[in-house]
């Protein structure tokens, strides 16, 4: 995107307003800083779909709402609502791997890019001038 | 906010509550592309402003937990970082007090607990709570009649699911994933952390000046909440001397060096100090090293994510 002002020729007075142009350039700054927050967001919202679609299926009646990271209920109802919160929140965590199975993904785009080539175990960006070796970087080990 | 701001908004805020008094409503929401939800009302909505949200209550309720009361009354007063069991009794032991001055002597009822309340309306409704369900409990009434919501809060829910996507224990237990008798408080062991750099920093006079600005965790809370989210050291040292006042001395004719008046509530003297940029600078590098420090493993990750992106970048391709 890139800023244009406009102002309003009718209107002498008038203050210029702000617009986004969308642009064909993708703004990697803009990925890179919000790429972390936006992952850490949906997995905040996952909790709370997943907590929602538990309290459904458990057929369960409780007064909730959400402000993104904060839960409230009504007192008599709180206790079991904290307790579905840890249970979903462990669930999202210890019956999957987030972290591997974003790094496969992200890898696999890499490696199927039609620009991209295998020769032994590197991978090369086919450049007009020269191929450019890729380093794909490894997933930091977790445990 | 400026004053003429604030008026407006709680004028807009009371004006639709007053419309809305005693009548069920429903908040229509939207959700973004992580799925977070928001609401699509403007004012008066439960995720807005204290005093918005202090005046919903939830159309049914099952019954009342009078220790959740007390806590979320410890919480609107500002107690929050005390165990719940502290909470608990800090509400118990002063509730009569706060109850009897705002029936009776508003004025010291202001002074004494409603200006220094973290969400003054909040404080306010969960007080008036606790009040009926004594008065309902003594004469055998409905309980079911308090509605009022109760809100908890992640403690730092970034850092939270950032240290299970690690597997990080030790950050875990920081962010009260894991349970401890006392509960952890990540802002507060950032801050100590940063002292105990400064504390051994080779340069004296940097040393002495640093150590004058009171460095705890709300002085550092918002930068440390970026971090994670990738902020550069740059953007982070920037909110932290934006606390600060700034002003420019002319060292010859074209050159003008930038120095950072720190306000005396920020000093642990209660005096103003002075830095320059140099060592404004360097309290950020400190800060930003010292917290990378502290949560490594994210820090690895956030690594890993910046080396994909430049790959990314070379393909001219978006992440999906």
């Amino acid at each position: 995107m890139v800023s244009k002002q406009l102002k309003n020729s009718l209107l002498k007075n008038s203050k210029p307003i702000t617009v986004a142009i969308p642009t064909e350039q993708y703004d990697y700054a803009a990925i890179e800083r919000g790429l972390m927050a936006n992952l850490i967001h949906s997995l905040d919202s996952s909790n709370i779909h997943m907590l929602v679609k538990k309290i459904i299926d458990d057929k369960l009646e409780l007064n909730l709402y959400t402000i993104h990271d904060c839960f409230a209920s009504t007192s008599g109802e709180m206790a079991i609502i904290e307790k579905l919160i840890r249970e979903v929140f462990a669930n999202i965590y210890f019956s999957k791997d987030y972290v591997s199975r974003l790094d496969s993904i992200i890898t696999a785009q890499i490696k199927e890019d039609e620009n991209v080539y295998q020769k032994g175990d590197k991978f090369f960006f086919k450049n007009n001038s020269k191929p450019i070796e890729l380093d794909i970087p490894k997933l930091p080990s977790y445990n | 906010m400026s004053h003429d701001s604030k008026f407006w908004l709680y004028r807009n805020i009371l004006n639709l509550a007053r419309l809305y008094k005693n009548n069920v409503l429903y908040v229509p929401c939207f959700m973004d592309f992580r799925g977070r939800v928001y609401p699509m009302v403007s004012y008066l909505n439960y995720q807005a402003s204290d005093i918005a949200r202090s005046l919903f209550c939830f159309k049914n309720s099952t019954g009342v937990d009078i220790n959740y009361l007390y806590i979320y009354l410890a919480n609107a007063y500002g107690k929050n970082r005390l165990t719940r069991a502290s909470r608990i009794k800090w509400a118990k032991d002063n509730y009569a007090d706060i109850y009897n001055l705002y029936i009776n002597k508003p004025g010291e009822f202001k002074d004494k607990y409603l200006v220094n309340s973290a969400e003054p309306a909040q404080f306010v409704s969960c007080l008036l709570s606790i009040a009926k369900y004594n008065i309902n409990s003594k004469h055998q009434l409905d309980l079911n009649s308090i509605r009022t919501p109760v809100l908890f809060d992640a403690t730092c829910s970034g850092m939270q699911h950032l240290s299970a996507l690690t597997c990080d224990m030790e950050i875990a237990t920081y962010v009260n994933i894991i349970a401890g008798d006392e509960p952890e408080d990540f802002y507060r062991k950032c801050a100590e952390a940063v002292i105990e750099v400064i504390k051994k920093h080779d340069d004296h006079d940097l040393r002495s000046k640093l150590l004058s600005i009171r460095i705890d965790r709300k002085f550092i809370k918002q930068s440390v909440m970026t971090i994670p989210y990738n902020v550069k050291l740059e953007s982070m040292t920037k909110q932290l001397t934006d606390k600060f006042e700034t002003f420019y001395v002319e060292v010859s004719k074209d050159t003008k060096k930038l120095y950072f008046k720190i306000p005396a509530a920020l000093t642990v003297d209660n005096k103003e100090h002075i830095l320059t940029g140099r060592e404004a600078g360097l309290l950020g590098s400190i800060v930003y090293k010292t917290v990378l420090s502290i949560i490594k493993p994210v820090n690895d990750y956030r690594n890993y994510i910046s080396k994909i992106i430049k790959i990314f970048k070379l393909l001219n391709k978006p992440i999906f």
